[in-house]
């Protein structure tokens, strides 16, 4: 279940001041300081949310960028694969929409 | 007791001094769910076990204030794109305007307002973002009674994070006879945080507190309510306290607001508050029974009670007129027999 | 103005139940003005039930308790007939918070298991100043063996066996971790036991560390095995997780052990919490600190004997670390 609508022209990115991490192994514990909640997130999952930590993207940009990013072929790491893993991380309120954008 | 209790609880009066009338202090507190209230005020002041209470109540709060401010980031993450601003009701705005009325006070859920043309986009987008009918009124008679009687939509519960919201497209019910205008309220209404949600002025903040309270209710959490109008009173400045009542009688709430003054008056001491009354000898007579009413739930025990019987039958009479509430009350009583559904309390929560 | 209002004596001056009178114990009881202090908490109770107060008079004799209306207390807990019907007529008796909870109603005679289960319920749905976790804790100078619960698992078992290997009992029920640090505190209270477990303390612990047994009830047989005074003194000591279990019982099974993944250790762990989504980055903190500080284990055995053998053995591992 998505958390809103989204659109190509709406970019997106996370702000690291609103949470902590903690890494245990191959897992990353994350308090998000908005929700209140903990979330485990793989190493997938936070190399999305560290990408996004540095600018801005629209789904299609990160579609583009993340299996790069991961160091795989786009097949491997297709755009519907990228837009659940973003909207897992939106679901939790780990992103933000970048305001005027 | 419960009048001097009240104004410790807001740090007129001191504690009481001596300790097994300390100890009911707080076990007062407990009862009315306003321990949270009672740490804003007294917890720096505290050590040993009251310290321990009012903490282990401060951080109970605290999650509560968290999951509003949360909720309300993400209703506005649900009606993004469009050109939708809810206005914060309640507990919401107090947090959302970081307000003393919403420190400490506990929650369990979240309302908003929406004009009513906004009302099947705001469902549907609700809906879209992982929030459900809640199961208890989910039957076709509660969807019936809200839909069609109420002010508000059944309440929705989000699937993952088991919050409550409830919309609210006016401010008494339709079948009312107390008829807030609530379109006057709206529009008066101001941005909240980044814009994306709205709140009402103090003025606005104190009638729709006081509509709840006295027209809208049995008033089942007394200390937690009036300890609320105090708050909010203490917020207003000078020209909105002398506008209140004009503001008041603008949007046809008169009669809660010189209930709410006459609570903050009389049960705080105000005398700003006092000085503010209608001079109404009449309408003060016709007000006599609710506010014995209200001295009495104070007062807890037989007095309670007999307060319940004044204010049970006249939250209902509040809501709808005779023959439909007979309607409404024989549906209830069927269901109340019905083994299946013996726990369905009315469905009117706060 | 600090200290003003402070609403307690220091438990320190405070006298153990065994030192007041037994009227006295049934009369503070009766009107609810008996509070026990047991570790972080002061807990007000109230009961006239003859068998609860039989039990509290022998299994807490040696806690610090107050018998006058003056003391504060965390959380109170009721222990009474679910209606002024059930006082008289088959009687039965529940325990009562303050708040509503399912319970299930008990004979009379069974009114120490209400008691029991009504302290759980108090700390487990009202405790916000501690993260609180299912599990039961023993520890030694070095640190704490923190035990899961898992069903079926033997925690408190276990743990019962590990006192009688010199641990002392912090709790047979919560971990109680502090704030921001991975401190845990006790909150010596009976180590609840289950059907064969009963015999099986009781042959190695002795029948005076032990209550009277209730059968029927229904968890199965219930009996418990007592804190000692030695826990009760060192019941403001906290103590530092080092060793984390998931015990598994199998009868016959051949003893075994398996390490768990911190991340998985700690998502397992914080499923057994009521309260850690309240308290926020607080139990955040502290629990983060708490799974870079232990080794996490699966264990599975299935007898007392085997059990404590393998503890034995990753205890001393540990320590040579």
């Amino acid at each position: 279940m998505p958390a809103g609508p989204n659109s190509d022209t709406w970019r997106w990115r996370a702000n690291a001041r609103h949470y902590r991490t903690h890494v245990l192994g191959d897992v990353t514990y994350v308090y998000c300081h908005l929700s209140g909640e903990t979330h485990m997130l793989n190493l997938v999952s936070m190399a999305m949310l560290d990408l996004l930590v540095q600018r801005p993207y629209s789904l299609a940009e990160l579609a583009d960028a993340f299996p790069a990013c991961l160091d795989v072929p786009v097949a491997e790491c297709p755009p519907a694969v990228v837009a659940r893993l973003f909207g897992e991380l939106d679901d939790v309120g780990l992103v933000e929409r970048v305001s005027g954008a | 007791m419960s009048r001097a209790f009240l104004r410790s609880a807001v740090g007129l009066a001191p504690l009481p001094p001596r300790g097994a009338d300390l100890v009911a202090f707080i076990a007062w507190g407990r009862r009315h769910h306003i321990l949270g209230q009672l740490a804003t005020v007294w917890e720096q002041e505290s050590a040993g076990k009251l310290a321990d209470v009012l903490a282990n109540a401060r951080i109970f709060a605290g999650h509560d204030r968290r999951m509003l401010s949360y909720e309300m980031n993400r209703i506005a993450r649900a009606l993004m794109g469009t050109d939708i601003r809810p206005v914060l009701l309640k507990g919401g705005a107090y947090v959302a305007k970081a307000l003393t009325a919403g420190e400490g006070r506990r929650v369990s859920d979240i309302d908003i307002l929406v004009p009513e043309a906004d009302l099947k986009a705001v469902e549907a987008a609700l809906l879209a973002a992982g929030w459900k009918p809640e199961v208890s009124t989910a039957g076709a008679y509660d969807q019936h009674y809200y839909r069609d009687w109420m002010h508000e939509l059944p309440p929705l519960r989000h699937a993952r994070r088991r919050t409550l919201i409830d919309v609210h497209h006016r401010l008494t019910p339709r079948t009312a006879c107390l008829q807030v205008d609530h379109g006057a309220m709206l529009s008066a209404a101001r941005p909240a945080g980044d814009g994306s949600l709205q709140v009402f002025g103090p003025m606005d903040r104190f009638i729709h507190s006081a509509v709840h309270i006295f027209a809208d209710g049995t008033f089942d959490t007394p200390a937690r309510s009036l300890i609320e109008l105090y708050y909010l009173f203490a917020d207003l400045d000078d020209a909105d306290q002398v506008s209140l009542r004009d503001r008041a009688r603008e949007v046809g709430a008169l009669w809660p607001v010189d209930h709410a003054l006459w609570a903050v008056a009389t049960l705080f001491g105000s005398r700003r508050a006092a000085a503010l009354r209608g001079k109404n000898r009449l309408s003060r007579l016709r007000a006599l029974p609710v506010r014995l009413a209200v001295a009495g739930k104070l007062r807890e025990g037989a007095w309670a009670r007999l307060a319940d019987v004044l204010l049970y039958p006249r939250s209902h009479w509040l809501r709808m007129p005779v023959g439909m509430l007979v309607k409404h009350l024989l549906q209830k009583s069927r269901r109340m027999i019905s083994p299946k559904s013996a726990v369905a309390g009315l469905p009117g929560r706060e | 103005m600090s200290g003003s209002w402070n609403g307690s004596v220091g438990p320190e001056a405070m006298k153990r139940l065994a030192d007041h009178a037994v009227r006295d114990v049934a009369a503070a009881l009766a009107r609810g003005h008996l509070v026990l202090h047991l570790g972080p908490f002061a807990l007000a109770l109230r009961t006239d039930n003859a068998a609860a107060r039989d039990f509290l008079v022998s299994m807490y004799a040696n806690c610090p308790v107050s018998l006058d209306q003056d003391t504060m207390a965390d959380f109170s807990l009721h222990v009474r007939p679910p209606n002024l019907l059930r006082r008289f007529v088959r009687r039965q008796v529940m325990p009562d918070p303050g708040f509503y909870f399912p319970s299930v109603p008990l004979p009379p005679r069974m009114g120490p298991l209400a008691l029991e289960m009504g302290m759980n319920m108090a700390v487990a749905l009202q405790c916000f100043r501690f993260a609180i976790y299912h599990a039961a804790v023993v520890a030694d100078e070095t640190g704490a063996i923190v035990i899961s619960a898992n069903s079926g698992g033997g925690k408190s078992t276990l743990a019962a066996a590990l006192m009688q290997e010199n641990f002392r009992l912090l709790s047979d029920e919560f971990a109680i971790m502090q704030p921001g640090e991975p401190l845990l505190l006790p909150y010596p209270r009976p180590v609840s036991l289950k059907n064969a477990s009963v015999d099986i303390v009781r042959a190695f612990a002795g029948n005076d560390a032990m209550s009277g047994v209730l059968h029927g009830t229904p968890k199965g047989t219930i009996g418990y095995r007592r804190a000692r005074k030695s826990d009760i003194a060192a019941m403001h000591r906290p103590a530092r997780g080092r060793l984390l279990l998931f015990p598994t019982f199998m009868e016959g099974a051949k003893a075994e052990v398996k390490p768990v993944e911190a991340g998985d250790a700690v998502m397992r762990f914080i499923a057994g919490s009521p309260n850690y989504h309240v308290l926020g980055e607080a139990a955040y903190t502290s629990l983060m600190a708490f799974a870079d500080s232990i080794r996490a284990y699966d264990i599975t055995y299935g007898n007392t004997a085997d059990s404590v053998a393998l503890v034995r053995e990753l205890w001393t591992q540990g320590g040579a670390a």
